[in-house]
């Protein structure tokens, strides 16, 4: 009995040691509370209010201040962003398509892999993909309004002017947009050019070294095999290339018209 | 004649327990490595994308009125406790088949009865606790259906199947494990013998698998896979169950269920050293305590780099996961886990410093123990000091920053890893004097072996304070977490080739003192509960860490947590709940202790039975 | 002491420049030199 008492008085002391060194040995973090929905009256608001909006999201909601700081050194310091942007989109490895300051801070959130900072990208990518989530999904979601507050404030931390436009009313996150009614490619070389299949292939004068040489491919292969190398890449794949390469939804990217073209012209690559 | 059946019937069952082995490594080799490549997931996708019924598996975000509330209880809290004592036991019960067959075969291997006695005793003690770990998990799903029926909903329409297997896959276990513990004494000798390894090796197997398929669910909530942006599940379930967590989590919970079961069975052997009568009873209860030890340690040794493993996982699936973890608000929790490290190493050292006391050959190495024990407090030390301060403005201004001037740069994770690997390299010379205290070797190059041990502890102990020191305060951020891969390497390979080369030195070496079990002084048995109750203590708090760092999240990304109790609590709070946790689970233990005692008792009452007329 | 002195060097220098290659070797794998060069 005396061993039962002793053996369970020194294990409640050693969890009260556990228990007391966590309550009083460290310091009590209150964690934030689960981000709420902040209820949004855009239509009320100045410019220096649109701002504060989006410190406070920066600061809270985006958790930016997570990664971006100077402590860990885990992502690239934001107080010079809004200067910067020149060069990046002069960049030649910048692969979005914004043109200003306020596309390029917008894209940066939701698609933070169109630039990726030397030194800050994922571990074996080469600095090609971020490890920057898309802010705009998934566990941060901020909206486009809030999205839009964030780039007021980097505009403004940086000591410039904003110049962006405070959105009339909470808006949605626009679906993506249909593909537009375009003008049909007149010349094959219009269609190789658009689809860029130089980047892949040799072929009209383009010199891609991925897939295989299409000069003259209308010697060996018929017009059968062409249509479905187009529309179904995978299902065959030539001698010494890998599968799952090649893009397989040019069938939806080409009026019917501008397939049988295509087609015809390398055919004809004799 | 006999003889020549029975041998022919113990080749049978040699053959049988090959195929098993067989069977369960490549069941085990399944789960571990990725079958795409084998056409297995295509296959499974293929299977329920066919089955895919017109309704669609998608998340119901539920408000906050949504949650019921049942009898007043915080729900929040009942779950917790519920998941973390079926944990517990979960992990001791998958645990003890594992040693129970190692031992057993070591038994058979050495014709050593004793040995076969101990593996019958530690399954013995896991059966109430089976009972115990089923209701635990009967109660749990009880409460997931009650208290989150949507999250339940939400995760039962992916994880059907596999929930459906998992419920009858019990049967099997609970065929092995009955067979395995009442066969004990019937499948004994020859072919029998061989056929009862095979039904603990099955039983293992299957446990195994039933963890596994737990594992998928509860790693799905925290790195989503199988399902889109939205949580609409695209039929794919093996892209579900093999998300990116989920063979981290399967590594570490076979590590870790090891080295846990390893310290409850010592502690229950502690208990029973301390109130045994008699010398034998007391050699009995000390060999089975140092055999209990010794798993634990031999599993809390690689235990380290499983937990960074998956931590690196956590990290690489996404960095804002990974920098809460261990930059932000869960960061302090990491030194809370370190002072309970720190306690399991020390606690295992002293056990074994202690010990060197039952052979008389152990006195010429008492001089080196206070040398280890600095070395392993101060890299315990390192290991605890924390990087940036949580601090007030007045603070920080008297600080002139967020860190410590001298101190800071220890708390980084160069400083910790070098800490930890070296406090692993000191326990495994604890452990290596231990095993010298009563030898002498007789070999003619002992001493030129001597000194290869000490050159080769030097040499990577060189190696890993300049991996840590260079590349952690000299290089960038990359090189400071890839320099930590070769670190664990060293620590590796010196505990292989150190314990090999021993074996070689002391081969044939002459006992300058027999090993007197029993002779170990009352401390180190406190020693052992101290290990007991800290690993279980510690594993509520890693429990809490891999489930709170979802935090406003049922799924994360994609399943809201709405409920009143959707706060990240303080961390003084969470350790209020998991030290509640571990009095409860201690108790039940205690219980089931003391029922695998009392079903040896005979009371004989006199008087009460009629009398018979003979 | 030559008894213990010899070994003792040779066993540590050989141990080292293993332990060398295998720094080497593993940060090669990961992409990295074993040295840090701005």
């Amino acid at each position: 009995m005396k061993t039962f008492v002793t053996v369970v008085g020194f294990s409640l002391l050693v969890i009260a040691f556990f228990a007391g060194y966590s309550s009083f040995g460290i310091p009590q973090i209150r964690p934030a509370p689960p981000p709420q929905e902040e209820e949004l009256d855009l239509g009320a608001m100045g410019m220096e209010e649109f701002i504060a909006l989006g410190e406070r999201i920066y600061e809270g909601k985006g958790t930016c201040t997570l990664c971006h700081n100077p402590v860990g050194g885990r992502a690239p310091p934001l107080e010079e962003a809004a200067s910067v942007v020149e060069d990046r989109l002069a960049d030649p490895i910048y692969q979005g398509g914004a043109t200003d300051v306020v596309g390029y801070l917008y894209e940066s959130l939701a698609e933070p892999s169109a630039y990726v900072v030397a030194g800050f990208g994922k571990a074996g990518s080469g600095d090609t993909v971020s490890p920057m989530p898309n802010i705009l999904t998934g566990r941060i979601g901020l909206s486009e309004a809030e999205a839009l507050a964030v780039v007021a404030y980097l505009q403004d931390l940086a000591g410039f002017e904003v110049t962006v436009d405070i959105p009339s009313e909470t808006v949605e996150t626009p679906e993506p947009a249909a593909a537009e009614q375009r003008s049909l490619f007149a010349t094959p070389e219009d269609a190789i050019v658009e689809l860029a299949c130089g980047g892949c292939h040799k072929i009209a004068g383009e010199e891609g070294e991925l897939g295989p040489d299409l000069t003259g491919i209308g010697a060996h292969k018929d017009r059968e095999y062409l249509r479905r190398a187009i529309l179904d890449p995978n299902a065959e794949i030539a001698e010494g290339f890998d599968p799952e390469m090649m893009p397989e939804d040019y069938g939806e990217q080409m009026y019917a018209s501008e397939l049988e073209m295509l087609v015809d012209y390398l055919a004809a690559q004799k | 004649m006999g003889g020549r059946n029975a041998h022919r019937q113990a080749s049978w069952g040699k053959g049988l327990g090959v195929a098993a082995a067989l069977i369960f490594l490549v069941t085990w080799g399944l789960g571990v490595i990725d079958p795409a490549g084998w056409g297995a997931s295509a296959a499974f996708a293929q299977e329920t994308t066919d089955a895919l019924p017109a309704g669609v598996v998608a998340p119901q975000q539920p408000s906050e009125a949504d949650y019921p509330t049942i009898a007043g209880v915080n729900s929040r809290v009942v779950v917790w406790l519920v998941a973390q004592l079926h944990l517990w036991f979960a992990a001791f019960v998958l645990a003890v088949p594992i040693f129970v067959f190692i031992i057993e075969a070591i038994g058979m291997a050495t014709r050593d009865e004793r040995y076969d006695r101990m593996a019958y005793e530690f399954i013995k003690v896991s059966i109430t606790a089976y009972s115990l770990t089923a209701i635990m998990g009967g109660l749990l799903t009880f409460c997931l259906v009650l208290f989150y029926p949507h999250l339940f909903q939400y995760l039962a329409g992916i994880f059907k199947e596999t929930m459906f297997y998992y419920a009858l896959l019990f049967f099997a276990e609970s065929a092995c494990l009955y067979i395995y513990y009442y066969g004990w004494h019937w499948l004994q000798g020859g072919f029998r013998k061989w056929l009862h390894l095979t039904v603990g090796l099955l039983l293992n197997a299957v446990g195994t698998v039933l963890m596994f398929f737990a594992n998928a669910w509860l790693t799905f909530m925290m790195s989503p896979a199988g399902v889109d942006a939205g949580g609409v599940f695209t039929g794919d379930l093996w892209g579900a169950v093999h998300n990116f967590l989920w063979n981290p989590i399967n590594l570490h919970r076979v590590i870790a269920n090891i080295a846990y079961g390893g310290s409850i069975v010592g502690a229950y052997a502690a208990y029973k050293f301390l109130s045994a009568r008699g010398s034998e009873e007391k050699a009995h209860y000390d060999w089975m305590g140092y055999t209990a030890n010794l798993i634990a340690i031999s599993a809390l040794l690689p235990l380290p780099f499983a937990g960074y493993y998956l931590a690196a996982e956590i990290y690489a699936y996404s960095q804002q996961m990974g920098i809460t973890l261990m930059g932000g608000i869960f960061a302090w929790l990491f030194i809370i886990q370190a002072v309970l490290i720190g306690t399991l190493f020390l606690s295992a050292n002293y056990y074994l410093w202690c010990g060197m006391g039952r052979s008389d050959g152990g006195v010429r190495y008492h001089r080196w123990v206070k040398y280890l024990a600095i070395v392993i407090i101060g890299a315990f030390l390192v290991w605890f000091t924390p990087h940036t301060l949580v601090l007030t403005n007045e603070e920080l201004k008297a600080l002139g920053g967020p860190y410590h001037k001298y101190l800071g740069p220890l708390g980084i994770m160069p400083a910790k890893n070098t800490a930890v690997n070296i406090m692993i390299l000191f326990t495994t010379l604890s452990f290596i004097l231990y095993r010298r205290a009563n030898k002498v070797a007789t070999v003619s190059w002992a001493k030129a072996g001597n000194a290869a041990q000490v050159a080769l502890f030097a040499a990577g102990i060189a190696n890993i304070l300049f991996l840590g020191i260079y590349h952690g305060y000299f290089t960038n951020t990359v090189y400071k977490v890839a320099s930590s891969i070769p670190q664990v390497a060293t620590t590796l390979i010196i505990i292989v080739a150190s314990t090999v080369l021993d074996r070689f030195i002391y081969r044939g070496a002459n006992e300058v003192g027999p090993i007197h079990w029993g002779r170990v002084p009352d401390r180190a048995q406190y020693a052992l509960f101290l290990l007991a109750v800290a690993f279980t203590w510690l594993m509520g708090l890693m429990g809490y860490i891999r489930s709170g760092i979802r935090q406003h999240w049922h799924v994360v990304g994609i399943m809201r947590d709405n409920s009143a109790d959707a706060y990240t609590p303080t961390l003084g709070y969470a350790a209020n709940v998991v030290s509640i946790g571990t009095v409860l689970f201690m108790a039940m233990v205690i219980f089931v202790f003391w029922l695998s005692q009392v079903s040896g008792t005979k009371t004989h009452p006199a008087g009460y039975w009629k009398e018979r007329r003979a | 002491m030559k008894n213990y002195a010899v070994p003792f060097v040779l066993v540590f220098l050989a141990c080292g420049a293993g332990f060398l290659a295998l720094d080497y070797a593993v940060m090669s794998l990961q992409g990295l030199s074993l040295f840090f060069s701005g």
